[in-house]
């Protein structure tokens, strides 16, 4: 088990996954307090306040921390972050595992259980730009090509956010200045985008923006930011725009269809 | 019951105080039993917008700490019948009172008034909680210019969380020279971002500033534009169906047709 962990993990004490709207932090159970704290600071730098307010879930496989060291990774991750530990809302691979193991299974299922824990978690792979590293994978759905996303159908108001780390988001309607969208992977908003979207919000660098009317206040990619040019605001018509990361830098172009 | 209308903006100093004292006032006018309830403890001006301030005895304080009884907190304002005041403590902040007393004091109100109009504090905040704790509709007051729309959206999605759909929206301050300009805001760029009905449009009046001084709200004065909205606004607040003016620049008067085909 701990060696596939490791290779899972490649080398690294946690990994740290997009799930629903919120962060899922795998801790390889074996490593010490220390590599893991050191893991989890390497894991989250770069990735910006976008995550500030977010929940996040510790997913120990089936090792156990112990207290202390629990109360130091909440310590670490609420206090430096801003994440809140909330419960596993999904029974673990291992509560899985657990039920397939009872005695009163037979071997053929005992083994089959076992391959369940073993399976390594996939990992998508990263374009790697030579400015910061990416950090985190958006889960891929079970479906091969799908991905999971989120569709809000309705505008968001200033001060509203809606978080989707664990893929993209769909939003029918207006994103007011002072609301923010923030997603894992690509952002659509089928109508105006006047406020802050994030996408690629773990470190996926190729996440896009579309909006039918790109007249955003600020504009995130990954760990870039961007800001629209200063007379920006006049644009009234909808006109359908991009915004993807090109050469090291976000730029927007007009957009027709992919 | 009465109507339990709350006026809030989010910005401060964008017009609510005023709206409620000059919409009350023009409700009480048109035959309405009006009581206008000042929900800023600790920052009232109510009392002082509407003249009563020597008057008040009592405040929703007392009444909730069980000094006096709702009744006799409410000053009676004696130049147009029907209409009365309760006013907030300025001793108090807003912390002393919670969103369950206001509550109780307005449905209280409400069985004896046709509309009980409560004035919110700036912020979004406790004021804010006890200001439309009661309350089943709103007012949502802002000025054309882009910090108070901002404000503005934000109350308006704070509203909307609480299940009150009854929003409806008064710019106030609009000055047709500054948006011929192109310096202010016009109304349909304020409207595309908040998306709520529209109630009226209160044009910058220079008189509102000496009415306030002197507590005698603007509404007495029939000549004055600002008064002429908010006469129309309490009509709309009662039902009837009024058109809002074109407001151009340099004549206050208008036809309603023009503005939907001209400016934008």
């Amino acid at each position: 088990m701990k060696d596939s962990a490791r290779g899972v993990f490649e080398g690294q004490a946690v990994q740290l996954k997009g799930f629903r709207d919120g962060l899922r932090l795998m801790v390889d159970g074996s490593a010490s307090i220390e590599e893991i704290e050191s893991s989890i600071r390497k894991r989250m730098s770069n990735l910006g306040d976008s995550l500030a307010g977010t929940s996040i879930v510790l997913d120990t496989g089936n090792q156990h921390l112990s207290d202390p060291d629990l109360e130091r990774i909440s310590k670490l991750i609420y206090e430096a972050y801003g994440l809140e530990i909330i419960p596993d809302p999904i029974p673990t691979k291992t509560e899985q595992a657990k039920e397939l193991f009872s005695p009163e299974r037979s071997e053929k299922k005992q083994a089959d259980a076992k391959e369940i824990i073993d399976r390594p978690i996939p990992v998508q792979e990263q374009v790697v730009l030579d400015t910061k590293p990416s950090s985190v994978d958006v889960q891929k759905h079970d479906l091969p090509g799908r991905e999971a996303t989120c569709i809000i159908r309705h505008s968001l108001r200033s001060g509203q956010v809606e978080r989707f780390f664990e893929g993209n988001i769909v939003l029918f309607g207006d994103v007011n200045p002072g609301a923010e969208v923030i997603a894992g992977g690509d952002v659509v908003i089928l109508g105006r985008l006047r406020g802050l979207a994030h996408a690629g919000a773990l470190g996926n660098v190729e996440s896009v923006i579309v909006a039918m009317n790109l007249t955003p206040t600020q504009l995130r990619i990954g760990h870039l930011i961007t800001r629209p040019p200063k007379n920006n605001f006049g644009k009234r018509k909808m006109q359908p725009e991009i915004a993807c990361i090109e050469n090291g830098s976000i730029s927007v172009k007009t957009f027709d269809g992919f | 019951m009465g109507k339990i209308i709350v006026t809030t903006s989010g910005k401060g100093g964008v017009g609510k105080s005023t709206s409620v004292a000059n919409i009350g006032t023009a409700l009480a006018m048109l035959g309405r039993s009006v009581v206008v309830v000042d929900a800023d403890v600790g920052l009232r001006n109510l009392d002082i917008i509407m003249g009563l301030e020597s008057r008040v005895v009592y405040t929703s304080m007392n009444v909730i700490d069980g000094e006096c009884e709702l009744e006799k907190a409410l000053v009676i304002d004696r130049r147009v019948d029907n209409l009365k005041l309760l006013a907030a403590s300025q001793r108090n902040n807003k912390t002393d009172i919670q969103p369950d007393q206001m509550k109780e004091i307005c449905l209280k109100l409400s069985e004896t008034h046709d509309f009980v109009l409560v004035d919110s504090p700036a912020g979004i905040e406790q004021g804010f909680e006890n200001a439309s704790s009661a309350a089943n509709s709103a007012l949502v007051v802002t000025t054309p210019e882009v910090s108070a729309v901002r404000d503005a959206d934000r109350i308006i999605g704070l509203l909307q969380s609480k299940d009150i759909t009854d929003l409806q929206l008064i710019i106030n301050r609009l000055n047709p020279e500054l948006v011929k300009r192109g310096d202010m805001l016009n109304q349909f760029d304020v409207l595309d971002i908040l998306s709520i009905n529209l109630i009226g449009i209160v044009p910058e009046d220079t008189d509102i500033v000496g009415a306030s001084n002197r507590g005698l709200p603007l509404i007495y004065d029939g000549t004055s534009g600002a008064a002429g909205a908010y006469q129309r606004i309490a009509r709309r607040l009662d039902g009837q169906d009024v058109p809002i003016p074109e407001f151009r620049a340099g004549s206050w008067l208008g036809n309603l047709m023009g503005k939907i085909l001209g400016n934008n």
